[in-house]
């Protein structure tokens, strides 16, 4: 079990030392872009949030959220 | 007719509790810079199911130096009207919500923290949360890497007297993941656990049980003290061209009393001249909670009862139409760039056990729940706000 164990691992080790970044610094503008962004308006992007999960019971892992009750 | 602080308000609450801590979570996809130096002023205006909430917003981001920064966040609810629970078994009404926000965002190379303090104040309800988020960038910038927990303690109090009629305590655990997957491709994945204890049913709220006529009475609901819930997201948007991006999100989210829900987002960017317009689908399904019924076969029926259509089985659609112009360079310097939006909203949902409970027959008498229509909802939102980058 132990040797299995460590063959993994080293395995494991040895895939990642070979892993390198495969997008470089300078191929990143697109995603620099103001339209790229992912929260585009954080006042509007709360609001939103809290529309939807004041009706619903789901909540969490959304990425935008604002506090308090959801009057219905 | 609105009567301020009438005899029965049923209110659903989700708490003071998901700060907008979350909006860095997965709406950051570098550690290593400050949030944009911006304010914006909002006015959002809702309306559905016979009640209209309206009220400002106010977000203002600013930088101490270039490794710390200060944000603040002001919001109103001014609600009245009566909903779909009001009009069954109680009383029109108007009442107000504050929610006000304070964080700082600290930087050092590949590292960030952001902390924030979250209240939110109405007169029969009061919210509190504090929460802490680190950001690892690593992997040559291309990963990021957030962990987050808050904590939130709320007071649920009588309406008139103020008494304190319980109080819940809420933790939550949350990962979130950011990784360029192409030079046009950014993706997300996130996690959050959510713990509640204490008070969790609406103080107003009524279940309904089958009387000996064979309609229906009602009787107060009862909810578990414990609530436990998980939800991951997986999520990307993509650069199409200088002009068009799109984005996809799914997240699946489950809890202890056996709700499970599926919710899928895409939204289309397009860029024109000055304007960017963003357009959003929403498709939501979840089914009912375990101790959720309409109408119980009779009363006292169960110890843990619910009929809050939150808790039903239902699915919901969502579209979203939004324009952003940017306007002419301002003549002072300080000013980088503005920016006036309109955001449109519509919602569209259907439950399928949950059912009108104020139709009556044409003598105004009440007829058997099994004879009344399902209810349905449709509301729109719609914000106008004002927007200046520093």
């Amino acid at each position: 079990m132990k040797i299995v164990a460590v063959s993994l691992l080293w395995v494991l080790i040895s895939g990642c030392s070979s892993l390198h970044p495969w997008v470089q610094p300078y191929e990143r503008d697109h995603l620099a872009e103001p339209i790229m962004s992912l929260n585009l308006n954080p006042v509007d992007v709360s609001y939103r949030a809290h529309v939807y999960e004041s009706r619903e019971a789901a909540r969490g892992a959304d990425g935008a959220a604002g506090g308090g009750c959801g009057c219905n | 007719m609105v009567q301020q602080g009438a005899a029965v308000v049923v209110i659903n609450r989700r708490l003071g509790f998901l700060s907008v801590i979350l909006i860095v979570i997965v709406g950051r996809s570098s550690a290593g810079v400050l949030p944009e130096e911006r304010t914006d002023v909002l006015e959002h205006h809702y309306a559905g199911d016979n009640i209209t909430i309206t009220g400002p917003s106010v977000l203002v981001r600013k930088n101490l130096n270039n490794k710390i920064a200060f944000s603040g966040r002001y919001y109103v609810d001014q609600i009245s009207g009566a909903t779909i629970d009001v009009r069954t078994y109680g009383s029109p009404y108007a009442e107000k919500r504050t929610e006000t926000s304070v964080g700082t965002d600290v930087v050092q190379d590949n590292t960030s923290w952001h902390v924030n303090y979250l209240q939110s104040i109405e007169n029969d309800y009061e919210a509190h949360n504090a929460s802490i988020e680190i950001n690892q960038d690593f992997f040559g910038d291309l990963s990021t890497l957030s962990i987050g927990f808050a904590q939130g303690w709320d007071t649920v109090m009588d309406r008139t007297s103020k008494a304190t009629l319980g109080e819940v305590d809420r933790n939550s655990y949350r990962l979130g993941w950011s990784q360029v997957i192409t030079p046009k491709i950014i993706g997300n994945l996130g996690f959050e656990a959510i713990t509640d204890e204490g008070y969790l049913k609406n103080q107003y709220r009524q279940v309904r049980y089958l009387d000996a006529a064979n309609l229906y009475a009602f009787e107060p609901e009862a909810y578990p003290n414990t609530r436990t819930s998980y939800a991951v997201s997986i999520g990307a948007m993509q650069y199409l061209n200088a002009n068009n991006v799109i984005g996809y999100r799914y997240r699946y989210f489950t809890d202890n009393w056996d709700i499970k829900a599926h919710t899928v987002e895409l939204e289309y960017r397009y860029q024109w001249n000055q304007w960017l317009l963003v357009s959003q689908l929403r498709a939501y399904q979840q089914n009912a909670a375990d101790f959720y019924a309409d109408i119980f076969p009779y009363e006292k029926y169960q110890t843990f009862k619910a009929r809050d259509k939150e808790l039903s089985q239902f699915q919901s659609f969502g579209i979203s139409l939004g324009a952003t112009y940017v306007l002419p360079k301002a003549p002072w310097d300080f000013v980088e760039k503005s920016t006036v939006n309109v955001f449109v909203d519509h919602l569209s949902v259907d439950y399928d056990n949950f059912y009108d409970a104020t139709v009556r027959d044409a003598n105004h008498q009440k007829i058997a729940a099994d004879q009344q229509p399902l209810f349905h909802l449709s509301a729109n939102a719609i914000r106008v706000f004002f927007s200046v980058w520093y």
